[in-house]
């Protein structure tokens, strides 16, 4: 279940950048080559979340054919 | 003109967001409305997921490559002859001028460690308690603590599986999968990603092969549709098939 790192990752480097904005929405780009499953991801999400500045925001997976895993933006206010 | 707010896509408006010719495939902007009264931008971050890992694993490799280390990085399923490999390896290289120096991965328990101590290694046992793959960071706390000396080779044992392990960059020269011909021929096309992430597949436990009607050439053709490249290396420790070929692999 490397999913529930890559979200820590990913609300670890989304706190650092919201820097205490309210983030809406957070979107990830996985490649169908990365070896990460964006069902796994979208699952770990909300457990990931709790207590962070990303709880209760959205999340966007756009999937690829290629094999990028990127945090790729957010929106927040 | 946006779907979204009816803004011309000019800045300066409530709504701040992005404007990509594929929007309408997304759907619905969820950000949008949410900050009623506030702004909502969008911050573009490109971030790679694993960057943080690859970072450290990037700089385990220069360390280890000013010091002239080669550190591999072995995975296999649980039961796949891992160990069994390390300890045939380190009785065939008693004697050698190479130093060999282990890390052994799993969730729980030293077992491992012990067996490799047993066979004269010097090791480490790392254990992920919850985790299931061994990170960048792991390995370089445990390269610290085992400061291996110049020109030695250091063999990490991940923790027995094929799924996770694939992905994390460990600063390896290499990452060799450890499959037994009792997993069955199929097993490169079940879990490709481990397949194609490595250089060497070591197929291990050949002496059973005949008990498990195991179809060597299917197994290489699977291997073929999944990585082309990839070297093979039938070994069996038991009847110590395959130790020179891969000892000379290892410490060239």
């Amino acid at each position: 279940m490397h999913e529930l790192s890559l979200m820590d990752e990913v609300v670890a480097a989304v706190t650092c950048e919201a820097g205490g904005a309210r983030v809406h929405v957070v979107r990830l780009v996985v490649g169908r080559r990365a070896g990460a499953s964006p069902r796994a991801l979208r699952f770990c999400f909300d457990a990931c979340t709790v207590g962070t500045a990303l709880e209760g925001a959205s999340h966007d997976i756009v999937e690829t054919d290629g094999d990028e895993l990127l945090l790729e933006e957010v929106e927040v206010s | 003109m946006c779907t979204s707010c009816g803004c011309g896509g000019e800045s300066g408006h409530v709504l701040v967001h992005e404007h990509d010719d594929d929007d309408d495939d997304r759907g619905p902007r969820p950000g949008v409305g949410y900050g009623w009264g506030r702004e909502v931008r969008t911050v573009h971050i490109e971030r790679e997921l694993l960057a943080k890992n690859n970072q450290i694993a990037t700089r385990t490799r220069r360390l280890l490559s000013d010091i002239d280390v080669t550190m591999i990085n072995l995975i296999g399923a649980p039961e796949a002859g891992k160990t069994s490999l390390v300890e045939a390896t380190l009785r065939r290289l008693r004697g050698d001028d190479v130093q060999l120096v282990v890390i052994e991965g799993d969730q729980t328990s030293d077992v491992d460690a012990k067996r490799i101590e047993r066979a004269g290694g010097r090791v480490l046992q790392i254990n992920t308690g919850p985790g299931c793959h061994l990170d960048a960071s792991m390995v370089a706390d445990g390269l610290s603590a085992m400061a291996p000396r110049p020109r030695s080779v250091v063999v990490v044992e991940n923790v027995g599986n094929l799924v996770c392990p694939a992905l994390y960059d460990l600063g390896e020269r290499a990452k060799v999968v450890v499959m037994s011909v009792t997993e069955g021929e199929d097993e490169p096309l079940k879990y490709a990603h481990v397949f194609r992430a490595a250089e060497l597949l070591v197929l291990s436990k050949t002496d059973l092969a005949p008990h498990v009607a195991f179809d060597d050439a299917r197994c290489i053709a699977n291997v073929r549709r999944v990585n082309p490249r990839l070297r093979v290396l039938p070994v069996s420790v038991v009847h110590e098939d395959g130790l020179d070929e891969w000892c000379d692999w290892l410490v060239r």
